[in-house]
């Protein structure tokens, strides 16, 4: 798997760079003390770009105004890892979830 | 004058697939709208996590009745790609011929029920009748007339003897016979053009921007097709036509998908005139103790991508990005200034899988769930 890392200040900068590729999904895995979230993109093969955040302020900005079709990606993990996507305005809207969700969010791991 | 915003669905007659869409009209005139999933939940994603590697083929193998060749398709793919293991040729063009036949099953009932969101139901019978001949041969060759279960990691799940190669054939050779006349009546009947030309309509450019993939984007001239860009199985043995229309309306969206039909029987009698002779070995236990891939495959839908991550030995995180999710972002935009009435048709002509697209929700007994016909009712009657 071809994966580049990415630090949470350049992000913005590299995505406005990709602009005109085709993003395929964001994936977010949960880790020991911070978030992953891997953008994949489809340049001559899949490339993964990897970004972590901290579990503390799991804040990292939006990229709809770059690619459209990361509204409903961001949204679900929003719904099931409670990360906030800065410049969604549809994000508190509860996609997959009821509305009356309670509770972690379902795919965050069990850490005891 | 007053904006109203109504919701269709969860349970509606003009949608098969559960999902509540809401509205907001401006008189008959769609000036708003937003989707809400998570009717159709199963909770796939959860479930997969610390499973064996062999336990994961089998929920995957059951995320969709229609796509069930698809999502094992690439897990195995995946998971093979891992293991850096590159199976038989005989295997592979197992495989292909296996997915072509899902992909041909999947194209017809489709159409199938486009035509009956427009009031075609003897179509749809049509269609029914000539799926049958498909499901008739998954049957023989995979047992099961979904969910399928064929593909397994490193093999297949069973072998075709020369019998079997002489009864594809046969119905494989029924169907292309029946094509060319559905096509003829689509192309000339005059309802079917005037609710389909000119509705749904994606212009090339947005296609590209929006990401969208299949053959929505190739009704739209987009050149993409997991087969030929990224060839898996069997592909890049087998000659085959991109299929590409240029309208991108419903209707152009409707042709690609027929004439694919004809492609993949094209395809099919390539694999089974080449396949080369060999034996088809045996499942053996997996130990596969650490690692992480992507991978895609070409499902009826367009392209279907799983990230399987593995930590000892068991399956720590899996991501599954059906082709449905990737093209509901663009329907809400379709549906902005429209009439009320094309909202099935468009919907339709998206083709829409709810079963895969809806794999992560889980809801705990006993939680009450907000139906949004209640909370209508609270706030605007």
């Amino acid at each position: 798997m071809e994966e580049k890392r990415l630090k949470l200040k350049d992000f913005r900068q590299k995505m406005e760079k990709l602009r005109g590729h085709r993003l395929i999904t964001i994936s977010a895995l949960d880790s020991s003390g911070c978030y992953h979230l891997l953008y994949h993109f489809d340049i001559n093969g899949i490339k993964t770009f990897k970004v972590l955040i901290p579990e503390k302020k799991p804040v990292i900005q939006s990229i709809i105004d770059i690619f459209p079709s990361a509204e409903f990606y961001e949204r679900e993990i929003h719904d099931f890892f409670d990360i906030e996507f800065k410049g969604n305005p549809r994000l508190h809207e509860k996609m997959f979830l009821p509305d009356d969700w309670e509770g972690k969010p379902p795919l965050l791991k069990d850490k005891k | 004058m007053h904006d109203y915003r109504i919701p269709i669905g969860p349970q509606h007659p003009s949608g098969d697939e559960p999902s509540c869409l809401r509205v907001s009209l401006d008189g008959d005139t769609i000036i708003d709208s937003d989707l809400r999933f998570g009717y159709a939940h199963k909770g796939i994603e959860k479930l997969l996590e610390g499973k064996r590697i062999e336990q994961g083929l089998h929920i995957v193998d059951h995320i969709c009745g229609i796509c069930s060749v698809a999502h094992p398709s690439c897990y195995v793919r995946v998971i093979e790609k891992i293991l850096r293991y590159e199976p038989p040729e005989r295997i592979k063009y197992l495989r292909t011929m296996v997915s072509e036949l899902g992909r041909i099953q999947s194209h017809i009932f489709w159409t199938g029920f486009m035509l009956h969101e427009l009031g075609f139901e003897t179509m749809l019978a049509y269609f029914l009748r000539d799926r049958e001949h498909i499901l008739e041969v998954l049957e023989k060759l995979t047992g099961n007339r979904s969910h399928f279960a064929y593909h397994k990691i490193r093999t297949v799940k069973n072998d075709v003897s020369e019998s079997d190669i002489k009864f594809i054939l046969s119905k494989i050779r029924e169907v292309e016979k029946k094509i060319p006349v559905y096509m003829k009546t689509i192309r000339t009947d005059s309802v079917i053009k005037a609710r389909m030309k000119d509705v749904g309509f994606i212009p090339r450019i947005e296609s590209e921007k929006y990401s969208l993939v299949g053959p929505i984007a190739r009704a739209s001239g987009v050149k993409i097709d997991i087969r030929k860009d990224d060839p898996y199985e069997a592909y890049d043995q087998v000659d085959f036509e991109l299929v590409r229309e240029w309208d991108g309306d419903a209707y152009a969206r409707m042709l690609v998908r027929m004439r694919e039909i004809l492609e993949s029987i094209n395809i099919i009698k390539q694999v089974l005139k080449n396949m080369p002779e060999g034996k088809v070995p045996l499942p053996v236990p997996l130990i596969l103790e650490e690692g992480m891939g992507v991978g895609r495959v070409e499902a009826p839908r367009g392209e279907n991508f799983h990230m399987i991550k593995i930590k000892r030995r068991k399956i720590d995180r899996a991501r599954i990005r059906p082709p449905t999710f990737n093209f509901m972002s663009i329907f809400t935009k379709l549906l902005e200034g429209k009439k009320v009435g094309d909202i099935p048709v468009i919907l339709a002509s998206l083709d829409p899988c709810y079963a895969c697209m809806e794999r992560v929700v889980v809801i705990k007994d006993g939680k009450r769930e907000v139906l949004t016909e209640d909370d209508f009712r609270h706030k605007y009657a």
